[in-house]
């Protein structure tokens, strides 16, 4: 099997903040032409790694290349090939949407024919047609985000970051902006796309990271993650007048782990088997016990996230 | 790439429209008071309104100061404003504020409510009158003798003598280095100049902000481009440079509509301008470029700056620059404020231009120096915190 | 309370620059204070004594006798050569206002009654220095003339000539007090109606923009706390802070110019440098309600301290200015706390001081509500 050409390798990262280790012997690698997902709640020093790394921010030691070569400051090659979307919009308040994209554009790209082309490309990949004259304080958080992606991709790089992109942004516009990044995959970009909602991350990613405290927790597919967690499924029945012994007989189900009562809702956790439901429902049947709804979940990185660490991704 | 920055400098920067108002508008304002202020007094060096004055007679005394005070108040240029009245009315004139002083016949006395400019006039009036009254008298003892000794001759002597002393004579020649004037209240104006050229610093410690990593996204956005560094810079400073200057030029302008005449100085004029502008700007991306300040710090330091250089140059108010000139001259010759104002100064100084240029080359030098600096501050460009 | 509290902790913050600009401005005032009081001269807004250099090449009696006067009522300057350059480079560094040069054999023309335009007087055109120097030369020269031309001999002539030059005018006050001829005082406090605007809309700026910043403002505004409580904890903030200012320079004045002043004027200079703290601290409300930007905020700094300092009699004796500009200097609140300073230099604290410091504060009153309005609009 060919070996994968690496678009980044990050050999044992330490970055303190004075006492803060922020970053605490990081590794991190990622493939050409893939979407990885760098995963963790607030403070786990996700924004920190991809400042490092784009050599933005000075650390204490370790070894980054980008592209096989060690990236620095005035690696301008290296930078030509980059594109960045920054968690903060990073654009001039003074210049419309065109202006930004064409100003961003035109640092990387001299041909002027050419630059024309990819900020039309841009504009119209983001979807800010019809807003190409505004100025950014005439913008919502969405329609603004979006053009703070146009000005990271308008040079079409070869390997994209995405810092938290979809913070503050209306469900209509994060869509649009992940699509936006399939599109950029499919088109042969490598994204590293950092953020701590799982579900976006679940969705755009091949390989995700999970971090915390500066330290890898878990790394794979998201297959791979999610088997990494003992929890297969977990169904929740709502019931009724049910006792506790009565609770006690759910607990003799097969694969089942845990039994826990919430809020009028009886959740089982299982880690294995299958058609788990059904057994449930004939328990129910043989108890005359009264239900009302029923769901069934398959584990999330969350899970896997509470199982390594003990806490909830979201805190 | 030079030109893709620089175009896009000049668009942000006009279109940051407040500050780019004061640019423009903080000369002119200034300018505007100043020639309230002293509009008068370039036009005619004599005062521009008589002084009144309260004039209380002394039974049986000589009618010389009469007469003079008579004449001060007379024809289309006259000096004073005399009333005469007696002591109780002369008081209270006084005290209304209705003269500026009063003057007693008896001793040759005045009175005043406060030490000011008219009373310092109305002293060296009535000093002039007693001596000439002085002289008068011993004309007059003297032409009694003469009389004594040779009655014939005198009255055509004494003719001659009281003519001879009434007739001013004028001793002096004065020799100009240059043709031009230089009127002194010009200065003022110039000042204005350098201090609007050191407030041109607020626009450059904006622009090198928004190229720092660690003063907001869009700095970290520009230090993931494949520009140099140094090249942003001078770009933006460029373009910084055009707009500044051309917020000097038309000040220059307002002023020559108000009446101020430059004549043949306004090529050398705008080149000190020029590079006034520059080291302004040069000062605001040497302190913008410091780390660890917000911005309104930074604010602050450029204010403070722009005051500390103007005031050793005299802008606000006098005399600091000459005590600095007999103690510590070096700092008049670096000091942007000074060289600025010097360059204006030396126009109607000299009749070559050796100083001007020596000067207006020092202000290039130390904005190249402070560019360098500034670009050195800003390079490094690993952060240890965002 | 809480905003009261806020504003001290927001000024916590920028009291570094607070304190540079205290500092830089105090210095500032202290060596301008220092300066004129090198000088000598408080009422002359021109200069009274001129600085020459002097070169005699009669050396006659006449010519001693001219040197002689001028070095006791002006100021010469020697060690400078008698050429183009080195005088240029004397002008130009400040070092001398203009040279005299009495040319060989003007003694005895000036005893044949002649002389008539031969000195020379170097300097550069339209120098009002230039022209007072050549006011008491002629003037000397001529009561010179007068005497030779009544025959008496030039060593005579000269006795003469200084007799009358000696002579006074007695210029007193109307309680008999002399004029004296300087007083510090008046130029340390006099200034303070530039400096106290700079430093409170400099320093004060910052806290009062904070406050401003338009996520924090909405989010106060939106609380149970009423907008007048929000304005009354922001006077009461800059009340504090004016008065500490005021009592800074009130101290500061009395101890470099104290030796000079009474306890009772310094008390006077005081209580109006309050008065036009007041009228400081409501420009910078204004200002602040006008807008954010810190460089704005300095930009009006300066033309607001500038011109009134300009116009009002600051830095420019209002008996200079025109009759327009002084009527018109009466609606701006420098021009009576200029005239304050007036009263307080002959230490009269009647009705016509209390009445300047009442239009102060009237201003300080009016300006404070155009600001509410502006920032009430704009909550």
């Amino acid at each position: 099997m060919a070996e994968k050409k690496l678009a980044i390798k990050v050999n044992g990262l330490v970055k303190r903040y004075k006492e803060l280790l922020a970053l605490d012997h990081f590794d991190l690698e990622v493939e050409e032409g893939e979407i990885f997902g760098l995963l963790g709640p607030n403070g786990s020093g996700k924004s920190t790694t991809m400042n490092c790394i784009l050599s933005l921010l000075s650390y204490d030691s370790g070894e980054i290349e980008v592209f096989g070569q060690k990236m620095n400051p005035d690696s301008y090659d290296l930078k030509r090939r980059i594109g960045v979307v920054m968690q903060n919009v990073a654009v001039f308040n003074e210049l419309t949407v065109y202006e930004n994209v064409d100003y961003f554009c035109g640092l990387y790209v001299t041909d002027k024919n050419l630059r024309k082309q990819y900020v039309e490309e841009a504009i119209a990949f983001v979807g800010l047609e019809d807003y190409k004259k505004f100025l950014p304080k005439k913008l919502s958080g969405g329609l603004l985000r979006r053009l703070n992606i146009a000005c990271g991709i308008a040079h079409k790089p070869e390997l994209i970051f995405f810092d938290e992109p979809t913070v503050a942004v209306d469900p209509q516009s994060r869509n649009n902006i992940l699509e936006g990044i399939q599109k950029l995959n499919e088109q042969g970009a490598t994204i590293v796309y950092t953020s701590h909602y799982m579900e976006e991350v679940e969705q755009l990613c091949n390989r995700i990271l999970i971090m915390d405290k500066g330290r890898k927790v878990a790394q794979g597919t998201k297959d791979e993650l999610k088997q990494m967690s003992k929890n297969t499924e977990t169904i929740r029945v709502e019931v009724f007048g049910i006792t506790e012994e009565q609770v006690a007989q759910f607990k003799g189900l097969a694969h089942i782990y845990d039994v826990q009562m919430e809020d009028g809702f009886m959740k089982l956790s299982f880690d294995g088997g299958s058609h788990n439901l059904i057994r449930i429902m004939e328990l129910l049947k043989n108890e005359d016990i009264k239900y009302g709804r029923v769901t069934s979940e398959l584990p999330t990185l969350n899970d896997v996230f509470l199982e390594i660490t003990g806490k909830e991704l979201r805190d | 790439m030079f030109g893709h920055i620089f175009k896009n400098a000049i668009k942000v920067a006009v279109r940051e429209k407040t500050s780019l108002f004061w640019s423009f508008i903080f000369p002119i304002v200034l300018a505007t008071f100043m020639f309230i202020a002293f509009g008068n007094i370039m036009e005619k060096d004599e005062l521009f309104h008589e002084i009144p004055v309260a004039f209380v007679k002394e039974e049986g005394a000589s009618l010389g100061l009469s007469y003079m005070l008579e004449a001060m108040g007379e024809g289309e240029e006259a000096m004073l404003s005399v009333q005469t009245v007696t002591a109780e009315e002369a008081q209270k004139l006084l005290d209304d504020k209705k003269v500026e002083g009063i003057i007693y016949e008896d001793g040759c006395k005045l009175v005043v409510l406060k030490e000011s400019m008219n009373s310092t006039i109305l002293e060296e009036i009535l000093l002039l009158y007693k001596q000439n009254e002085t002289v008068m008298m011993d004309m007059l003892a003297s032409s009694t003798m003469q009389l004594a000794e040779d009655a014939a001759s005198v009255p055509g002597d004494l003719e001659e003598l009281v003519k001879g002393m009434t007739e001013r004579a004028t001793y002096y020649k004065e020799v100009h280095f240059t043709e031009g004037s230089q009127n002194k209240y010009y200065n003022y104006f110039y000042a204005i100049f350098a201090m609007s050229c050191l407030f041109a610093s607020f626009s450059a410690m904006s622009s090198i902000g928004r190229i720092q990593a660690d003063c907001g996204a869009l700095g970290m956005r520009r230090n993931m481009v494949p520009t140099h560094k140094m090249l942003t810079i001078v770009a933006e400073f460029t373009a910084l440079l055009l707009i500044q200057f051309l917020a000097e030029v038309i000040a220059l302008g307002y002023m020559a509509l108000l009446g101020m005449d430059f004549g043949s100085r306004i090529p050398f004029i705008l080149l000190i301008l020029f590079f006034g502008v520059s080291i302004g700007l040069a000062i605001g991306t040497i302190v913008g470029s410091v780390k660890k300040i917000p911005e309104a710090g930074k604010v602050g330091i450029c204010v403070a700056v722009g005051m500390v250089l103007s005031v050793l140059a005299d802008l606000c108010v006098g005399g600091l620059k000459h005590q600095l000139e007999l103690h510590a001259p070096i700092i008049n010759r670096i000091n942007p404020a000074a060289l600025i104002t010097d360059s204006f100064y030396s126009l109607g100084v000299y009749d070559d231009y050796g100083v001007l240029f020596r000067n207006v080359a020092t202000l290039g030098i130390e904005t190249v120096i402070l560019l360098v600096i500034a670009y050195l501050m800003v390079k490094k460009s690993r952060y240890k915190e965002l | 309370m809480q905003n009261f509290k806020l504003f001290f902790k927001i000024l916590n913050r920028y009291k570094g620059q607070m304190i540079m600009f205290v500092g830089i401005f105090a210095s500032v005032i202290i060596s301008v204070t220092k300066s004129n009081s090198a000088s000598g001269d408080a009422t002359s807004y021109m200069s009274r004594t001129v600085q020459y250099a002097l070169f005699d090449e009669d050396q006659s009696v006449l010519s001693g006798a001219i040197a002689a006067y001028l070095a006791e009522s002006q100021e010469l300057v020697e060690n400078i050569p008698n050429e183009k350059r080195a005088l240029q480079d004397a002008i130009y560094n400040g070092d001398i206002d203009c040279s005299l040069v009495i040319p060989a054999g003007f003694g005895d023309a000036l005893l044949a009654g002649d002389g008539q335009e031969d000195l020379q007087i170097v300097t550069y055109a339209d120098s009002q220095e230039a022209v007072l120097f050549e006011t008491a030369l002629d003037n000397y020269i001529n009561i010179l003339a007068n005497y030779l031309q009544l025959g008496y001999d030039a060593e005579n002539a000269v006795i003469q000539a200084n007799r009358v030059m000696d002579l006074t005018v007695d210029v007193t006050f109307p309680d008999g007090g002399e004029v004296k001829d300087f007083n510090p005082a008046h130029f340390f406090f006099i200034y303070l109606a530039w400096v106290m605007i700079m430093i409170i809309v400099n320093g004060v700026g910052p806290v009062l923009s904070a406050f401003k910043e338009k996520e924090c403002s909405r989010r106060i505004y939106c609380s149970s706390c009423k907008f007048s409580s929000l304005q009354g904890s922001m006077y009461a903030g800059m009340a504090v802070l004016g008065t500490v200012l005021t009592i800074f320079f009130a101290v500061l004045g009395s101890i470099i110019v104290g030796k000079n002043v009474s306890l009772n004027r310094i008390l006077l200079y005081g209580v109006n440098l309050l008065c036009y703290t007041v009228v400081a601290l409501s420009l910078v409300f204004l200002f602040s309600a006008i807008t954010r930007k810190q460089a704005v905020l300095s930009m009006l700094a300066n033309v607001v301290s500038l011109g009134m300092s300009f116009i009002c009699g600051i830095f420019v004796p209002m008996e200079l200015l025109s009759d327009g500009v002084e009527k018109a200097a009466h609606f701006l609140p420098a021009y009576w706390y200029g005239q304050a300073v007036e009263l307080a230099d002959k230490g009269l604290m009647g009705k016509e001081f209390m009445g300047c410091l009442g239009i102060e504060l009237l201003f300080a009153v009016a300006i404070f509500v155009v600001a509410a309005v502006v920032n009430r609009k704009n909550a």
